[in-house]
């Protein structure tokens, strides 16, 4: 087995993580070892601090405290773009596509950072430039494809609706074979039918060097997919553990999952 | 983990829409090169008074171009791209003056030297935006003519250089005054018709819907600014050496903070086009609309917005499609 096989199983660590705004503590003292090969769900009340933890994972918010390590590299100080070099990869909350992009192109920005087509292939109908791009819209459209959104490829995002941007986005996401998924609630405005497709989708991505994190609130879904689930309230870490664990720990229930005799 | 799971066949075939707007594109792109061939043959019936004016008009729809570039790939107004041209416009005549060249051999270094001021303009800029950034942009448009004036014995002073040595030996300077110009723009628009489909214009254009999304993907915010910049300067620069060599003359009456004003009036006609056609309205509005009011008299500041206003809401009123067409083929 070659060394990058090696590396890549590497799990991504969370020590001692604490962010504030101002006087406001967002998130306190997490800490989290998120596997390589499994489906991880981050869930919790709006204002829990989910996607500020992932902002951290990310790089766009840095933590007054705690460390970062994917393997042994240490991310302190890594910008959003070292990070993305590194194979972090991400959806948002809101959907952030371009309009003025098809949702092809839109996916084959995932790509970025693994192209190497110049400013002259830019403007110019070069031999190198013209496979690149074929080639990345190629796996764009594989990426796609696995979503089950192929369809609307050349589509532009304002004549599709919410769900199928935000399989785009996940699309996006996948395209360049991350080490790191964050994906954050991507079943926001899906309806029944479009869950169902990303839950298989989500099981289908989970593989050996992939470390994949689902923020999510529709709980049916998190339940089906996720191998661990860690439960993040009013910033601080309430529970981890199985589904299983998840579902039957008193203050999970009590503070978020809900008491359905009550 | 392994992606491409699918055979490039079966995806090419899955992926029908772009089949199926090929058609019309195609159309379109025959009407482009219909409308680029009667522009070629016009000098054949139009006078010298026409094919001269419409030379500058090229020139201005490049310089528009350069503008709307900056709006639509950065999401940012200038009101100070009259510096650039000036940029590609001096460089020319002044490489005519001291080193005796002419436009052929001085247009890549005009392009260069407006290339070069973009970035100089741009890295202590890089963290201004909206109105702040249009703000430091006028305030480059309103010291250049000082600057032109102070270092006189180079540039000329009011007076300004002349441009007068032929780019083509050989044919009537009427004909190249129209041609160059003219086969500038459509080099223009076709060199950022390909760049539309390149990575780094989709970086570009995500890192202005969405700067969060664009950094989570590799894309760094100064590499944007800087780089959006650096071109939109080199196309302004171009249009302003063609523009010297269409007019035969620079001086520092002609890149005034209202040269910069119009520059992005036309930009607006053209609805940010970068399209040959959608310039072109914009330089047809920049360049005849001044003449047709000469008469006027006072009337002239008040006919003028009351044509800008006729020809923005008018453009506006088009169905989408062909405002679709004129932006360049984007929604």
């Amino acid at each position: 087995m070659s060394a990058q096989a090696t590396l890549d199983r590497d799990p991504l660590v969370v020590e001692d993580l604490s962010l504030s705004f101002g006087g406001i503590q967002v998130l306190q003292h997490i800490a989290l070892h998120l596997k390589a090969g499994e489906i991880t769900g981050l869930i919790g009340p709006n204002g829990a601090g989910k996607t500020s933890f992932f902002n951290c994972l990310t790089g766009l918010y840095s933590p007054q405290h705690g460390s970062i390590r994917l393997g042994s590299q240490r991310l302190e100080g890594v910008p959003p773009t070292g990070r993305a070099a590194l194979g972090f990869s991400r959806s948002f909350q809101h959907v952030a596509l371009c309009p003025e992009l098809t949702m092809a192109e839109n996916v084959m920005i995932g790509l970025d950072r693994q192209s190497s087509a110049g400013w002259l292939d830019a403007f110019l109908p070069l031999p190198g430039g013209r496979a690149e791009r074929s080639r990345n819209r190629e796996r764009a459209l594989a990426a796609l494809d696995r979503l089950g959104v192929l369809h609307v490829a050349d589509d532009y995002p304002a004549q599709l609706p919410p769900g199928v941007l935000r399989l785009a986005e996940i699309a996006r996401a996948i395209a360049g074979d991350p080490r790191v998924l964050l994906l954050d609630e991507p079943a926001a405005g899906l309806n029944s039918i479009e869950t169902g497709d990303l839950s298989s989708a989500l099981k289908r991505l989970r593989a050996p060097g992939l470390v994949l994190v689902v923020v999510e609130h529709d709980m049916d879904l998190i339940m089906d997919v996720c191998d661990t689930i860690h439960v993040l309230n009013v910033g601080r870490l309430l529970a981890s553990g199985s589904p299983g664990q998840v579902r039957s720990n008193p203050d999970v229930v009590r503070v978020y999952l809900g008491d359905e005799d009550a | 983990m392994s992606s491409v799971i699918m055979s490039s066949n079966r995806l090419a075939a899955d992926a029908k829409p772009a089949a199926v707007a090929a058609a019309p594109r195609r159309l379109m792109a025959g009407a482009g090169v219909a409308g680029v061939v009667v522009l070629a043959l016009l000098p054949l019936v139009a006078g010298g008074y026409w094919t001269y004016t419409l030379g500058l008009c090229f020139a201005n729809a490049i310089a528009i171009i350069s503008v709307s570039f900056l709006v639509r790939y950065g999401g940012e107004v200038s009101i100070g791209h009259g510096v650039f041209v000036a940029a590609g416009a001096y460089t020319v005549a002044l490489m005519e003056k001291y080193l005796g060249v002419s436009l052929l051999a001085s247009l890549p270094l005009a392009a260069v030297s407006g290339a070069f001021l973009g970035l100089l303009f741009a890295y202590p800029s890089r963290y201004l935006s909206g109105i702040y950034l249009a703000v430091a942009t006028m305030a480059l448009a309103l010291a250049l003519p000082e600057v032109l004036l102070h270092f006189s014995s180079v540039s000329g002073g009011y007076e300004g250089l002349y441009v007068k040595l032929d780019a083509l030996p050989g044919i009537a300077k009427e004909t190249q005054r129209y041609y160059l110009p003219l086969a500038g723009l459509v080099a223009v628009a076709l060199l950022l018709r390909h760049f539309r489909r390149s990575r780094q214009a989709m970086a570009l254009l995500l890192i202005r819907a969405s700067p969060h999304a664009a950094e989570s993907f590799g894309v760094r915010r100064s590499w944007a600014r800087l780089s959006c910049m650096a071109l939109s300067g080199a196309i302004a620069a171009i249009a302003g050496a063609l523009l010297s060599f269409s007019s035969s003359t620079v001086s520092p009456n002609s890149f005034t903070l209202w040269t910069s004003i119009f520059l992005l009036v036309g930009s607006v006609v053209s609805l940010y086009s970068m399209s040959i056609l959608g310039s072109l309205l914009g330089g047809l509005f920049l360049t005849l609309m001044p003449l047709l009011l000469a008469g006027a008299g006072d009337w002239v500041p008040i006919l003028y917005g009351t044509a800008l206003l006729a020809v923005v809401l008018g453009v506006n009123a088009l169905p989408a499609k062909l405002r679709a067409r004129l932006h360049g083929g984007n929604p």
